[in-house]
C-alpha cells in the first residue's frame, strides 16, 4: 500500500481551510452542532445548532435550541468594533427552567469584537430580564473560539447573575454535496 | 346483603360530589381471596400483547361485578404502585393472592371464563382492530383473542362472536372507529370514554382497559391534532355526546398529536382528563373501600386562619407533581427535608387502596395538595366559563374529603415549559377564587410560570423553578442560586417544582449546595409567609404573550 497522497487529495487537504474561512478569513464561518456530552446540561433544551456567516464588516448568528417538536430560533446580526447593535429578541430562552422573562422593551444590547486575529468572536450583551420581584439588568459575556483544527467551537458564557460559567461544544458540521 | 351495602357505597360515593352519573360500585370490604396474575415485560404488538389484551379483557370482565383479579404489572412498569400496593392489599386488607404462572392465559380462563359469552378476535395485521375489540369486549361480554388463540378459547368454551380480522383491511383510522362508532357507540357508557393512546406503532400498554371494560366504555385512539381532520371531528362528535364533566380515561397517541392539543381538546367540552392509557387494576382496587379505621388526614403544619410573619430571607417550597404512583415517593430520601406532593385526587374512587397507602405511609416532611387545576388534569383556559363550575364543585368536595387545603394548576393549553406561556389571565384567577373560597391558596405552572396574586391573606404563586429530571446537581444549585441572585428582595419565595422521578435526596443535596442559607418549608408555611410580605408583583397572562398551541 502506498502512502504517497493522491494527486486529488492533497489539492483538497490544500484548499479546505480556505473553503471554511469566511469573506472576512474567520474560521467561525460555518454550521456546528452542539457536542452535548462535553457541554454544560442544556436544560430544556436538547438540542443547539449554530450557523455563523460573516462579511467584512459584520457576523451573523442563527441558532436553532430545539426539544422533540419544540424548537426556538434566532438570528441576529452585529458589527464588531461598532459601539452597540440593539437586537429585538421575542424570549429569553437561555434557560427557560428559571422564573426570568425578557424585559418589556424585548432587546439584547450587543457589543462585538474579534478577538486574536478572528478566532475569536467576543459579545458582550445587555438585557432586562423580569422577574417576580421587578426588572434586573443582566449583562452576558459570550465567547465564540475556534479550535486549532477549525474542528471545534467553544462557546463560553458568563452570566453576570450566575456563579458558574457555562461551556458548550460544537462539531464543525461538514457542508453537504448537492 | 352484599349487594345491598355495595348499593349503599355506591351512593356514598356520589355524595362524595363526582359530577358524572355513575361513579364505579364499591364492595363492602376486600375479598378474602383474589387472583393474581404476573405479566411479562413484553408490550411488543408481535410480542406479548395478544396475551395481555386477552388477560386485561378477562380481568374487566371478571371483575365487573366483584375484584377477583390483579394483575401484576412488571416491575418496569410506569406505575410502580403496582409492587407495593400487593402488599398494602395482603396487609390492610387481608387479601390472600392466589399467583398463577406469568401470562398463563389457559389458568386464568379455566378459573373466570364463566364470566365471558364468547371472543372477539382482532386482526394482528390492523393495530386498530385490538382498541375497537375492547369497545366490543365489554359491550357485549367477550374475551378479546387473536387468531392464534381461538384454540385455547375453544378450549374454555368461548366461541368467536365478532370477528374484525380482514374487516379494516387498508382502511384509515377514522374510516375504523366510524364503523365502530355507528356500531356500538349508542350502547356505550355516558361516563367514561377511553382515549386507547400513548404507546404507538409497534408497542401497545393498555393499561387501563380492564376498567374501560368493565364500564362499557367506547375505545379509540383518535386524533386531537388538527392535522387529521377526519378523526378530530369524529373525536369531538364523541367527546360532545358524553355525560357533563364526565371522565376521559388513558392519554393521547404518542403518534398522531400531543398531550397539550389533546387535554385542551377535553376542556373545550368541560370533560375531566384522567391519565395514563398505562393505569393499571382499576377495576379491581375501584371496587375496594377504605379500611373502616381510616380516614384522609393531611399534615396540617398552620390552622386555616393562623397569620404568619416571614423573615429576611429566602423560603423554598418543593412540589412533587405526578410522583405518587409513578415518581419519587419509593425512592431514598423522602422524609428528609419538607417536601409537597400533589395527590390525583380522583383516585379516591379509582384507587382507594392506593392513596390510603400514600396517607398511612407519609412521614411527618410530607403535605399533600390538590391538583391539577381541578378534579382531575385540565387546562382552565381552555374549560368554557359555563362548564367551570360544575367541574370545580367537584374539585372542591374531593380536596374537602381529602383533607387538601391548596389546589396546584397548569395550563399547558397555550405553551410549554420551552415556548408560549403558561399563564392565566386575570378573569380565570378570578373564577378559581370565587370557587374555591376555603383555600390557603393557589400554586400554578408546570414549568414556570408567572402569575402572582394575593387576595384576602391567599396568594396566587407560580413555580420560578423547574428541576428538570436530568439536570445534573451542581447546575441546579447555580440555578437555584441565579433566582437568588435575580432576585434580590428578602424574603424571597422560590417555588420549585420536582419532576416526578427526580428523588427527594437529589434535592436535599441541590438545596445542601447552595451558598446562600434558605429555609425549607412546607406549601401551607410557605403560603401563610408568603401573604405576609407581598415581595412579588401581582402578574397576570398578557394579551401579548406568546401562544404555542403544542403543535
Amino acid at each position: 500500500m502506498s502512502h504517497r497522497p493522491r494527486p486529488f487529495l492533497a489539492l483538497l487537504l490544500a484548499i479546505l481551510p480556505q473553503l471554511v474561512l469566511g469573506a472576512d478569513g474567520s474560521t467561525l464561518t460555518g454550521t456546528w452542532h452542539i457536542d452535548l456530552a462535553r457541554s454544560t446540561d442544556l436544560s430544556p433544551w436538547k438540542g443547539y445548532d449554530l450557523e455563523i456567516s460573516t462579511s467584512a464588516d459584520s457576523v451573523t448568528l442563527r441558532r436553532k435550541l430545539s426539544w422533540g417538536r419544540r424548537e426556538f430560533i434566532d438570528t441576529m446580526t452585529v458589527e464588531p468594533g461598532a459601539a452597540e447593535t440593539i437586537v429585538p429578541v421575542e424570549m429569553w430562552p437561555d434557560n427557560r427552567h428559571l422564573g426570568a422573562y425578557i424585559g418589556a422593551a424585548k432587546a439584547r444590547h450587543v457589543h462585538a469584537q474579534w478577538l486574536d486575529g478572528h478566532r475569536i468572536l467576543r459579545l458582550s450583551t445587555d438585557l432586562v430580564l423580569e422577574t417576580q420581584q421587578g426588572s434586573r439588568d443582566v449583562n452576558i459575556l459570550s465567547d465564540y473560539k475556534v479550535s486549532a483544527n477549525g474542528a471545534q467551537l467553544t462557546l463560553t458564557e458568563l452570566r453576570s447573575t450566575r456563579s458558574r460559567p457555562i461551556v458548550y461544544q460544537f462539531s464543525h458540521v461538514a457542508p453537504t454535496t448537492p | 346483603m352484599k349487594s345491598v351495602l355495595a348499593g349503599f357505597f355506591a351512593l356514598a360515593l356520589t355524595t362524595v360530589g363526582l359530577a358524572f352519573q355513575s361513579p364505579p360500585r364499591q364492595v363492602a370490604h376486600a375479598p378474602e381471596r383474589a387472583t393474581l396474575i404476573p405479566l411479562s415485560e413484553n408490550w411488543r404488538m408481535e410480542g406479548d400483547v395478544p396475551v395481555h389484551a386477552l388477560l386485561i379483557s378477562l380481568q374487566g370482565l371478571a371483575n365487573r361485578t366483584e375484584p377477583h383479579v390483579y394483575l401484576e404489572y412488571p416491575k418496569s412498569w410506569q406505575w410502580e404502585i403496582v409492587h407495593p400496593l400487593i402488599g398494602f392489599l395482603e396487609k390492610r386488607h387481608h387479601i390472600t393472592f392466589d399467583r398463577l404462572g406469568m401470562d398463563d392465559a389457559d389458568a386464568a380462563l379455566t378459573r373466570f371464563a364463566k364470566y365471558a359469552k364468547g371472543c372477539v378476535v382482532w386482526d394482528k395485521a390492523v393495530r386498530s382492530s385490538l382498541i375497537v375489540a375492547f369497545t366490543v369486549s365489554g359491550l357485549e361480554d367477550l374475551v378479546v383473542v387473536s387468531e392464534d388463540q381461538l384454540p385455547l378459547a375453544e378450549k374454555h368454551g368461548l366461541k368467536p362472536q365478532v370477528d374484525l380480522r380482514g374487516k379494516f383491511t387498508g382502511q384509515p383510522d377514522h374510516a375504523i372507529y366510524q364503523w365502530a362508532y355507528d356500531q356500538y357507540f349508542d350502547r356505550c357508557s355516558r361516563d367514561y370514554y377511553v382515549v386507547m393512546g400513548g404507546h404507538a406503532g409497534a408497542e401497545m400498554q393498555p393499561g387501563i382497559a380492564d376498567f374501560g371494560i368493565q364500564q362499557r366504555a367506547f375505545f379509540s385512539d383518535l386524533s386531537a391534532n388538527p392535522k387529521h381532520p377526519e378523526e378530530l371531528a369524529l373525536l369531538k362528535k364523541i367527546l360532545g355526546r358524553q355525560n357533563q364533566a364526565s371522565v376521559v380515561l388513558g392519554w393521547h397517541s404518542y403518534g398522531k398529536d400531543t398531550e397539550g392539543q389533546h387535554t385542551t381538546l377535553v376542556g373545550n367540552f368541560g370533560l375531566i382528563m384522567e391519565g395514563l392509557h398505562n393505569l393499571p387494576n382499576v377495576s379491581f382496587t375501584s371496587q375496594i373501600p377504605l379500611t373502616p379505621d381510616f380516614k384522609f388526614t393531611n399534615n396540617h403544619h398552620v390552622q386555616r386562619a393562623e397569620k404568619l410573619t416571614a423573615g429576611k430571607k429566602v423560603y423554598v417550597c418543593t412540589v412533587a407533581t405526578d410522583a405518587m404512583g409513578i415518581g419519587a415517593w419509593t425512592k431514598p430520601g423522602r422524609g428528609k427535608i419538607p417536601y409537597t406532593w400533589q395527590v390525583l385526587m380522583n383516585w379516591v374512587w379509582m384507587n382507594p387502596p392506593a392513596l390510603q397507602y400514600f396517607y398511612e405511609d407519609k412521614s411527618p416532611n410530607d403535605y399533600f395538595i390538590g391538583g391539577l387545576s381541578g378534579p382531575g388534569y385540565m387546562y382552565p383556559k381552555a374549560i368554557p366559563a359555563d362548564k367551570f363550575p360544575a367541574l370545580m364543585k367537584t374539585g372542591r368536595e374531593l380536596m374537602a374529603k381529602l383533607d387538601l387545603r391548596v389546589l396546584e394548576i397548569m395550563d399547558y393549553s397555550e405553551g410549554n415549559r420551552h415556548v408560549g406561556n403558561t399563564d392565566l389571565p386575570k378573569e380565570v384567577v378570578d373564577r378559581y377564587y370565587e370557587q374555591y373560597p376555603d383555600v390557603l391558596g393557589f400554586i400554578n405552572g408546570y414549568g414556570t410560570a408567572r402569575t402572582f396574586d394575593l387576595r384576602d391573606g391567599k396568594p396566587f404563586l407560580s413555580y420560578d423553578y423547574y428541576l428538570d429530571v436530568n439536570r445534573p446537581v451542581d447546575e441546579a444549585a447555580a440555578d437555584l442560586e441565579e433566582l437568588i441572585q435575580l432576585n434580590p428582595q428578602r424574603p424571597y419565595f422560590l417555588l420549585m417544582h420536582v419532576r416526578e422521578s427526580n428523588t427527594v435526596e437529589k434535592v436535599s443535596a441541590i438545596l445542601d449546595g447552595l451558598t446562600e442559607k434558605v429555609e425549607v418549608v412546607p406549601l401551607d408555611v410557605f403560603l401563610k409567609l408568603a401573604a405576609s410580605a407581598k415581595t412579588y408583583r401581582t402578574h397576570f397572562q398578557q394579551p401579548t404573550d406568546a401562544v404555542d398551541r403544542n403543535p
